[in-house]
C-alpha cells in the first residue's frame, strides 16, 4: 500500500510540477521566459529519465538470464553427449552425472523475463525444469536398484530401458533441443 | 533280452569299433514314407501370396542329401552371418557356460547340423565321463551321418557309445518315446540336451516345441539353449535382419534345395523373397517364401508322383527364423517352466550387422515350482518408460 503511495505522490508532485512549469511558461512576459523554460525541461528530463533507466536495467536482466540459460544448456548438452550416457558406453554400475537447471530456475524466479513478451519461453522452461527433475529422479532410483542388486545383470538391463527408444531419456533429449534452438534465437 | 541276443549287440559294438569302415548304427524312429505324405499336405496347401499357404515346415529343408550338403555350404559362407558367428564364437561362449554344467553327463543334441558344436560339448563331457553315451537327434539321416562323424572325430566315444536317432522331434509322440529310451540308456544318470544354431526360431509354435523339449528334463538333467537375438524390436530392425539373410547367395541355395529335391521346379534363387516382420514383443520374424514368377500356373510333382497346382504369384514358405527379443527370454524360457542357470551373450563384431543383433547361449535347469518373481528388467522398464 505505501508502494502505491509513495508512486502515486511522486509522480503527482512531478506531474503538479510540469504543469506549474507549462503554466509559468505561459504566463510569464517574454524577457523571463528562460528560467520557466529550463525549469519544465528539467523536470520532463527527470520524469523520462526515470521509465529509462527502468526499462535499461530490465534489458539487462533479461539478458543476463538468457546468457546464463544459454550457457547451462549447453552444460547440460555436454552432460547427455558425454560417456555415462552413451548408448554403446560401459554397462557397468555407476553414478550418473545429473542434469542442471539452477539458471533455468534463477530466471524463472527473479521476474527477469517478461510475462507478455517471454510467454513461449516461460512455458517452454517449465516443461524442462519438469523434465530435469524427473530424469533425477529416475537416475537416483536406478542407481539405488542397481547397486542394491547383486548381479550385474541389472546394470545392463537399467541400461537397455534408459536407452531403448521409447525411454523418457530421449524425450529429454529432444525437449533440450528445442530450448537450445529456442533460447539461441532470442 | 537272452544271453545271446546280448552277446549279439556286444559283437556288433565290437565289430563296430574294431572296424575301419565308418559303419554308423542308426535308430529310425519314424516310417519315411508317412514323412514323405507330410511333405506332400503342406506342399498342397491353398494360395497365398505371402506364405501362409504352401509350406515346407523345419526338418524337411533339412531333409535329405541335397539339403545336407546346401546346409553344409551355407554354414561354410561368411556371408551368411547368424550361422557363421554362431560357429565362430561357439567355442567363447561354451567355455563360458560349460563350468556349470557338472560332471558325469551323457549328451542328447536336438538337431546336430555339421556337427562342429556338439563336437566342442563332447570334448568339454568326456573330460569327466569316459562312458558317455552321445545320441545327436535329427529328422535327416544324411545329417545325422555327417554331423554326428563331424562331432565323434577323434574326439571318441567308443562307436557303439554313439546312438544316432532319425526322428522328427517336433511331434510330441517321437518325444515321449525318445524320453523312455533315453532314460531306460541312462537310468539316472544326468543328461545334457541341446537345441542349438537358433533351431528353435524355424517352428511355427517356437514356445510349444521349447516345452515339449525341455520335458525330457529331469530334475539332475540340464537344457542348453542357443537362439539369435535383437537388443530391440522395430520394421527398421526386421528390414535389418531380412536384409542380412538375404546377402548369402549359399543361403539360398539351401533354402530352394528342399524344392529342388522334392518336387520338379526349375528353381531360380531370384524368385526366393524375404518377408520381415515384427512378432509382438518377442521377435523379429523373417519368412522366406519362393513365388511363382513366371507369369504361368504351374503344376509341380512330388517324389509320390503326386501333382500339386502352384499357380502364378502363389509362394511356398520355404523357411521361417527369427531374431528374439533378448529382454523376451526370460519369459520364454520360464513359460518352457524351465530356470536360467547361466548365459552368454555375444554381440555380432561385423561392422555391417545391424546394432544388439548376436546370439545368447542359456544352460537351463527345470524351473522351480514356485511362480517366478516379476521379471527383472520390468523395474528398469518402468522407471525409464514415457
Ligand atoms: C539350424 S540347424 C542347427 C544345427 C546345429 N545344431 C548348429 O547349431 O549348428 C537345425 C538342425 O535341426 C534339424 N531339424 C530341424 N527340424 C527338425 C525336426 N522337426 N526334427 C528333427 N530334426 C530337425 C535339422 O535337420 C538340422 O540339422
Amino acid at each position: 500500500m505505501t508502494r502505491v503511495a509513495i508512486t502515486a505522490l511522486t509522480f503527482g508532485a512531478l506531474a503538479v510540477a510540469m504543469a506549474l512549469g507549462v503554466s509559468w511558461l505561459v504566463v510569464s512576459p517574454p524577457g523571463e521566459r528562460w528560467e520557466p523554460a529550463v525549469n519544465s525541461l528539467a523536470l520532463l528530463a527527470g520524469i523520462t529519465g526515470i521509465f529509462a533507466e527502468r526499462w535499461a536495467s530490465q534489458r539487462e536482466q533479461r539478458n543476463q538470464a538468457l546468457d546464463s540459460i544459454r550457457l547451462e544448456m549447453a552444460r547440460n548438452r555436454e552432460t547427455l553427449d558425454g560417456e555415462a550416457f552413451n548408448a554403446t558406453g560401459s554397462r557397468a554400475r555407476r553414478v550418473y552425472p545429473r542434469l542442471v537447471q539452477s539458471a533455468v530456475d534463477t530466471a524463472l524466479s527473479s521476474g527477469s523475463l517478461s510475462p507478455h513478451r517471454d510467454a513461449d519461453l516461460i512455458d517452454l522452461l517449465h516443461r524442462w525444469r519438469t523434465a530435469v527433475a524427473s530424469v533425477n529422479r529416475r537416475l537416483e532410483l536406478t542407481e539405488m536398484l542397481v547397486f542394491t542388486s547383486p548381479s550385474d545383470e541389472k546394470a545392463e538391463q537399467f541400461h537397455a530401458a534408459l536407452h531403448s527408444a521409447t525411454s523418457f531419456f530421449q524425450g529429454v533429449r529432444t525437449l533440450l533441443d528445442e530450448t537450445q534452438a529456442y533460447v539461441s534465437s532470442r | 533280452m537272452t544271453a545271446s541276443d546280448g552277446r549279439l549287440v556286444g559283437d556288433l559294438a565290437k565289430a563296430i569299433d574294431e572296424s575301419d569302415f565308418a559303419w554308423s548304427l542308426v535308430l529310425v524312429g519314424e516310417d519315411q514314407r508317412d514323412k514323405l505324405a507330410a511333405l506332400t499336405g503342406d506342399l498342397l496347401g491353398k494360395p497365398s501370396s505371402n506364405g501362409d499357404g504352401k509350406q515346407i515346415t523345419s526338418g524337411y529343408a533339412y531333409w535329405g542329401i541335397g539339403p545336407t550338403i546346401a546346409w553344409a555350404h551355407a554354414c561354410a559362407d561368411p556371408f551368411y552371418l547368424v550361422m557363421k558367428q554362431s560357429l565362430d564364437s561357439f567355442t567363447r561362449r561354451w567355455g563360458r557356460v560349460r563350468g556349470r554344467v557338472g560332471e558325469g553327463f551323457h549328451h542328447v543334441s536336438f538337431g546336430v547340423g555339421t556337427g562342429h558344436k556338439d563336437r566342442l560339448i563332447l570334448e568339454h563331457l568326456l573330460e569327466h565321463n569316459q562312458d558317455l553315451l552321445y545320441l545327436p537327434v535329427d529328422m535327416s539321416s544324411e545329417m545325422l551321418r555327417l554331423g554326428t562323424r563331424e562331432a565323434t572325430h577323434r574326439v571318441g566315444p567308443r562307436g557303439h557309445r554313439v546312438v544316432p536317432v532319425q526322428l522328427d522331434f517336433s511331434i510330441t509322440d517321437n518325444l515321449a518315446e525318445l524320453r523312455d529310451l533315453v532314460h531306460r540308456l541312462v537310468g539316472d544318470e544326468p543328461v545334457l540336451y541341446s537345441l542349438l544354431g537358433n533351431t528353435l526360431a524355424n517352428f511355427d509354435h517356437d514356445d510349444e516345441l521349447l516345452a515339449n523339449l525341455t520335458a525330457l528334463a529331469r530334475p539332475q538333467d540340464r537344457f542348453l539353449l542357443e537362439v539369435a537375438t535383437t537388443e530391440a524390436l522395430s520394421d527398421d530392425l526386421a528390414r535389418d535382419a531380412v536384409e542380412e539373410y538375404s546377402r548369402s547367395r549359399a543361403y539360398r541355395e539351401f533354402v530352394t534345395s528342399a524344392l529342388l529335391h522334392n518336387t520338379d521346379l526349375t528353381i531360380t534363387v531370384d524368385a526366393v523373397q524375404f518377408r520381415g516382420s515384427v512378432e509382438g514383443d518377442r521377435a523379429l520374424k523373417v519368412k522366406v517364401v519362393y513365388q511363382n514368377q513366371t507369369g504361368d500356373d504351374i503344376l509341380m510333382m512330388l517324389p509320390d508322383r503326386t501333382r500339386v497346382a502352384f499357380p502364378d504369384r502363389d509362394t511356398i514358405r520355404l523357411y521361417l527364423t527369427r531374431k528374439y527379443a533378448r529382454r523376451a527370454l526370460d519369459g520364454i524360457v520360464r513359460a518352457a517352466g524351465m530356470r536360467k542357470v547361466t548365459g552368454t551373450h555375444s554381440d555380432f563384431a561385423v561392422p555391417r550387422s545391424a546394432q544388439g543383433f548376436g546370439m545368447d547361449l542359456l544352460l537351463l535347469a527345470p524351473g522351480d515350482p514356485v511362480p517366478a518373481p516379476r521379471p527383472d528388467d520390468d523395474v528398469a522398464r518402468v522407471i525409464w518408460e514415457n
